[in-house]
């Protein structure tokens, strides 16, 4: 038994150190605490601490940036030598401005050379070898003609003995007008009147003097030191007379050829004290090399859905939160919702392995259609549905760069369906990614998940190539295939989903501008999955492929996207009573958008940065469940104005205007009043409209289906109106939100006002104007259709969010949510959507490449209605409430990274809580959930 | 203990396993089999060779069964669109058989009749009774025997019930037996004093009836003998469709669940010519007698019969022998607006007690 520890010991040791590891995995919020205070010594002129701080912000978390900065700190210390290396270093992650820092290169390498040059010029003629100094300055020369080396080769000549020359040197020297023009002339003089008598000497046969020490000149003028004993003088120059001829030739011939440049740099100090280099900052002495330090983004919580533009959480209108790439890994989320239970606010009902729901402040569907959800900023919805199908998206968590989501309406800048928020799940640019990325997973419940992502920059160039694979098994089965009564039209009843996704992205970096690229891009996601539909559709297999393809041009002041969409898909029911007639819907769904966004800057009454864009939309359905094949075509301009009255005061005042095919002109205006009342916080009041359009299927839908107990008959489940209003909401959002090294904080509070909401009637009896639908063998007997509500609701709500990285290598986190929505006039609660979500999460990373993820999410009861049929009457219309407990679920992951982080190994589990007897529902209708754990690898090359 | 739970809740998470089936209700069966439809060799009247239409099956509780025998209704209803029976390529000339496959799905266990008509003027519909049956110009027919008598299917245990073959043909030659009440104000029968209700065969422009076409259809409900025709009630006079049966309307202040049914005598005599002859003797008018004995029955269906007859307001129903139906008042509500429904399809008849 001892041996067995002492082996588990060992083995636990060796593989700790087989994956020693200077630094914890990544960490947004440390690195930003390193980096900030890195650029803080810096620009303290404390060049050495901010370095290694620097430094430990790359360990954490890597980033050009850093290294860009570290270069430029090693110009501020001078060691050009280390610049060099970071700056090629830089240049190796394949940045934007890599044409500037190419030539910044180019520059410092010419100056390190320069500095070599004359240090060893310095240090020969320190020696005692003038001459060879003056050969090494002259090189100096001809690399950068400054005056002063000018003077410092006629002190050396002096030194050599050779007034001629020396004289030469001066008189080239006092061309540059210098400030000691008078002492050098008073020098000039006196070798003059030297020179003449040595002539008078020479004549007289007048032995040669021996010399002293050199005197070098220094930037700043000064008088020439007084000359060191002759016995100082430490080697003479080992040259031949013939060579010194020579080379004084050359020197001489490389003076005439290149005149002085005052404004070059040029070395400074006195011989033996070392050539300080060049200081590239402003004071001056950074003529030519003169670079901006670059700023944190990668750290900083920055977020471009609010406003359609980069911008601080701060300055946003609306509270944003954001996932990052590391929430993401550590989570142990297999999936975006689940990722997104963390969010205050957000409400995420999974209905079975392969089917969530998304919302944002209540008013949760099975179909759920009031979030636009957006991926790299563009809608990834079904058109036709208004619906996010969430395990259709067709990109892979490991190309998730970020996740923004927007909580509260945003139709002043989006349009319909940003009714009640936004997710905007951002992806990595080709140009940030370099190798290839791939992961396997496997666990309970026959999930098997695959992905893999290739990105490389290629000179202007950058090409991404991902893909990815997953299954699962149902969590349950609603219906027995053995039983005679029952058919379907499955051939594996058990697989909830086999989804294979494809995304390729080629981007063109524009040169001299370097955030412009124009790019192109294309995906494709096929295969079955389990979706929940309305009414009485429950469980669905659906199954088909979704293309996209997109298009477009991206600058800081100007963009244009375009993108098609293709829903070409299939559902039906995964089950049905034998010898009922199964529904089976093809649809194609076809969009087109093309818009053009401007991004103007200006002064007038303090700072604007305007955002002015445009859409147009066209949209093509063809679905059997429509009476006939319908287009649309939907235009809209927009515009948002952040004015920055004073540095701590801006009003943002948003409006769009959207034209509808059927419901008309639409205004969605929005003014929000930002407070920063101290750096790094934030007040915020908001004020805005927003609104939902019907949906294709809203305004064309005429799904029937056979009542099961008496199946000559069908009701219409649901019948479009095309004269539906749009749903409405006004809201006041009001948040306070604090942002420091270690963390941040908001809160908010918020009210809405809830018309038109679209709903389902009741089953009306169609009486004697009941038809016989053809393709279900029976007559229709009753039809609910898509109303406005006459109803108002009224909803209040308040979020907190704390986000706290107290040590290295631990985050922890969490949120709570309340809203409480009620009939404006009777007062009665709306009790679809629960009244209070709080979340609690925790990340330990470690330097040994171990890390830990735990979430737990708590939601409170919920009553659902959800109109059904009475089987004992096909039009009967049962809206009893359906309970739905409150809950709680927990998700965890534990990794371990191996191979300095290129091997990584882990076990990530959700619904850990779900087993046995204690499965749970998130809706009366979903299946009952499951623990699934799936044990995986991420290797990258 | 809590090492070896967890690593069975690990184990067990991680082994392969296969998802729950939670199917929902008690397993049902399913009755199917083939149509067979006849056409007409020839047009008949009221009914075309070349008919067409929806098959519409019915499912009946064979101890509730429909018209006229009972008045039980469907238990499970069923449509065959013409599409599946009127195949392209398939032989539709006259006196042609069709034939198309049909199943009933989620049937309990009990016994049934399956009954079935092409709807071949396409006006039925399952909401409104006056609707929900067949018309002229249809064709009949159910799961009968050899002699056109109904079989019965019984299901005792979930399973698949299979090749029961439903044989449509029989020519619906009128309208369904809408009428008038001529006679609305009767005094209650007594002891050897029936009363004598005289009804008026109606062409409905409501419902689409076409006059030609509008008659009772008068037959004998059966024979116990070849030429003996069947006398149930022994009263002497063959058993006549149709059946004229009279439910008690209730005041407000009686209790609702029992009800009080009366079955009028058809007197055979004006149409024995044509009955020995074994036809359908179409007949414009039907006249009644009311006989001293009614019927209590309770909401359990039982029957309690009573040597008299309540005064009071009388529906009155008259009931094809093949099961085509008609009530007075009340066949036209839903159907058409109140305002338009004529005064002959509002009317009662009225038994008042002697003297009264």
């Amino acid at each position: 038994m001892r041996v067995g520890r002492t082996f588990l010991a060992l083995a636990l040791g060796g593989a700790v150190l087989l994956g020693a590891h200077p630094a914890y995995a990544d960490s947004k919020s440390e690195a930003r605490r390193y980096f900030s205070r890195g650029m803080a010594a810096i620009d303290a002129g404390q060049y050495r601490e901010g370095i290694q701080l620097l430094e430990k912000a790359y360990e954490v978390r890597p980033h050009r940036n850093v290294l860009f900065n570290i270069a430029r700190a090693y110009v501020s210390l001078g060691d050009l030598d280390q610049a060099i290396d970071y700056f090629e270093r830089y240049l190796d992650e394949n940045p934007p401005d890599r044409a500037q820092i190419q030539a910044t290169l180019k520059e410092l390498k010419e100056r390190a050379e320069l500095r070599r040059l004359v240090d060893r010029g310095m240090s020969a003629i320190q020696a005692g070898r003038p001459i060879e100094g003056i050969a090494l300055l002259g090189r100096a020369y001809e690399i950068r003609p400054h005056p002063n080396l000018l003077f410092n080769i006629g002190q050396a000549y002096e030194e050599a003995d050779e007034p001629e020359q020396a004289m030469v040197a001066y008189r080239r020297y006092l061309r540059t007008k210098p400030r000691d023009a008078a002492q050098v002339e008073a020098r000039v003089a006196r070798l003059e009147k030297a020179l003449s008598a040595r002539t008078a000497r020479r004549r007289r046969a007048t032995p040669r003097r021996s010399g002293g020490a050199p005197v070098v000149r220094p930037t700043k003028p000064e008088p020439a030191p007084a000359r060191p004993p002759a016995e100082t003088r430490t080697a003479p120059s080992a040259l031949s007379q013939a060579q010194i001829d020579a080379i004084a030739e050359a020197v001489a011939a490389r003076l005439r050829d290149r005149a002085p440049d005052p404004a070059s740099t040029v070395p400074s100090s006195t011989v033996g004290s070392g050539l300080a280099v060049l200081p590239l900052d402003g004071a001056g002495a950074s003529s030519g090399v003169a670079l901006e330090a670059k700023g944190g983004e990668q750290y900083e919580e920055v977020v471009v859905t609010a406003s359609r533009r980069p911008q601080s959480p701060l300055d946003a209108p609306n509270a944003v939160t954001i996932l990052t790439e590391e929430d993401i890994r550590l989570s142990g989320a297999r999936n975006i919702p689940d990722l997104l239970r963390r969010v205050p606010g957000v409400d995420v009902m999974q209905m079975s392995y392969s089917d969530y729901n998304v919302a944002v402040r209540g008013f949760n569907r099975r179909v759920a259609n009031k979030i636009l959800v957006l991926v790299d900023n563009r809608t990834v919805y079904a058109d036709f549905l208004g619906v996010t199908t969430w395990n259709y998206l067709p990109i892979e968590l490991i190309d998730i760069e970020r996740i923004e989501v927007v909580r509260g309406p945003g139709s002043a800048v989006y349009g319909a369906y940003a009714y009640t928020g936004i997710i905007n799940i951002i992806t990595k640019r080709p140009d940030e990614l370099e190798g290839v990325v791939a992961q396997v997973a496997a666990g309970n419940g026959d999930v098997l998940e695959g992905s893999f992502q290739y990105g490389e920059r290629f000179g202007r160039v950058g090409v991404r190539v991902s893909g990815g694979y997953q299954q699962g098994q149902k969590f349950e089965i609603d219906f027995d295939e053995r039983r005679p009564d029952v058919s379907t039209p499955l051939e594996d009843v058990d697989r909830s989903n086999q989804i294979v996704r494809a995304n390729a992205l080629l981007e063109y970096y524009i040169p001299g501008e370097a955030s412009s690229r124009l790019y192109l891009g294309g995906s494709v996601v096929e295969g079955p999955h389990e979706l929940f539909g309305v009414a009485n559709l429950r469980n669905l297999a659906a199954d088909g492929v979704e293309l996209r393809a997109r298009a477009g041009f991206e600058s800081e002041l100007f963009t244009l996207r375009s993108f098609f969409a293709r829903i070409d898909r299939t559902a039906e029911p995964q089950s049905f009573s034998t010898g009922l007639t199964p529904f089976f819907s093809t649809v194609v769904n076809d969009v087109f958008s093309i818009e053009p966004i401007f991004r103007p800057r200006f002064e007038l009454a303090g700072e604007h940065r305007m955002v002015i864009g445009g859409e147009y939309r066209f949209k093509a359905i063809d679905w059997d469940f429509l009476n006939d094949a319908q287009t649309e075509n939907h235009f809209a301009v927009y515009f948002q104005d952040d004015w920055r009255l004073s540095r701590g005061l801006s009003v943002v005042l948003s409006g769009r205007f959207d034209l509808h095919p059927l419901i008309g002109p639409l205004g969605s205006p929005r003014a929000a009043l930002i407070f920063r009342t101290a750096p790094g916080q934030a007040l915020r009041l908001s004020l805005g409209t927003a609104f939902r359009v019907p949906t294709m299927a809203e305004t064309y839908l005429a799904l029937s289906s056979q009542v099961p107990s008496n199946p000559g008959t069908a009701v219409t489940l649901v019948g479009g109106d095309e004269d539906l209003d749009p749903e409405g909401i006004a809201t006041v959002d009001l948040g306070y939100r604090i942002e420091w090294d270690a963390g941040s904080f908001e809160t908010v509070a918020w009210f809405n006002r809830v018309t038109d909401l679209i709903v389902r009637t009741p089953l009306e009896a169609t009486g004697s104007s009941a038809r016989f639908i053809e393709a279900l063998d029976a007559y229709e007997v009753a039809r609910s259709f898509y109303v406005n509500d006459t109803r108002s609701f009224l909803a209040v709500g308040g979020e907190l969010d704390i986000q706290l990285n107290p040590l290295d290598g631990f985050d922890i986190g969490g949120s709570y949510a309340f809203q409480y929505i009620f009939d404006e006039d009777t007062g009665d609660q709306f009790t679809d959507s629960p009244v209070h979500k709080a979340s609690l999460w925790g990340q330990i990373r470690t330097t040994a490449g171990l890390d830990l993820g735990l979430s737990g999410h708590f939601v409170s009861d919920q009553q659902w209605v959800e109109p059904d049929f009475d089987p004992n009457s096909p039009t009967g219309f049962d809206a009893a409430p359906l309970p739905v407990d409150a809950y709680v679920t927990l998700m965890a992951r534990i990794g371990y990274r191996v191979l300095d982080d290129k091997l990584e190994l882990f076990v990530s589990g959700a619904n850990l809580l779900d087993v046995g007897d204690s499965r749970r529902r998130e809706h009366p209708f979903a299946n009952r959930l499951q623990a699934r754990i799936v044990a995986g690898l991420t290797g990258r090359l | 203990m809590k090492k070896t739970s967890l690593i069975a809740v690990v184990l067990g998470l991680l082994a392969c396993d296969d998802p729950d089936v939670v199917s929902a209700g008690a397993e049902l069966s399913t009755i199917s089999g083939t149509i067979l439809v006849e056409r007409p060799s020839a047009d008949l009247g009221c009914v075309a060779a070349d008919v067409t239409g929806p098959v519409l099956l019915s499912l009946f509780d064979a101890a509730n069964p429909p018209p006229p025998v009972g008045t039980g209704r469907p238990v499970s209803f069923i449509a065959v669109s013409a599409s599946e029976l009127f195949t392209a390529g398939a032989d539709d000339s006259p006196g042609a058989v069709l034939s198309a496959n049909y199943v009933f799905a989620n049937v309990p266990v009990g016994t049934y009749l399956v009954s079935a008509f092409l709807d071949g003027d396409g006006d039925f519909n399952p909401l409104l009774p006056a609707l929900a049956q067949p018309t002229a110009g249809d064709l009949l027919g159910g799961y009968v025997d050899g002699e056109g008598q109904p079989l019965t299917v019984a299901v005792t245990e979930p399973a698949a019930y299979e090749q029961i073959t439903v044989r449509v043909g029989a020519p619906v030659p009128y309208e369904r037996p809408a009428f008038s009440i001529e006679t609305s104000t009767l005094a209650v029968p007594s002891g050897n004093q029936p009363s004598l209700l005289r009804v008026e065969a109606r062409a409905l422009a409501q419902v689409d009836m076409t006059p030609a076409c509008t008659a009772f259809g008068v037959q004998y409900r059966g024979f116990v003998a070849p030429g003996q025709p069947r006398d149930d009630n022994q009263d002497g006079f063959a058993d006549l469709y149709p059946r004229v049966v009279l439910t008690r309307i209730p005041l407000p202040e009686e209790a609702a669940g029992s009800t009080v049914v009366v079955e009028g005598i058809l007197n055979p005599t004006p149409f024995e010519v044509g009955l020995t002859q074994g036809r359908l003797v179409p007949a414009s008018s039907l006249t009644v007698a009311i006989p001293a004995f009614s019927a209590l029955v309770g909401p359990d269906g039982m029957a309690m019969v009573r040597p008299f007859v309540p005064a009071g307001s009388y529906a009155v129903s008259v009931l094809s022998g093949n099961g085509q139906t008609w009530t007075v008042p009340g066949e036209l509500e839903g159907l058409v607006p109140t305002e338009s429904i004529p005064p002959s399809q509002r009317a009662v008849v009225t038994f008042r007690a002697n003297g009264s």
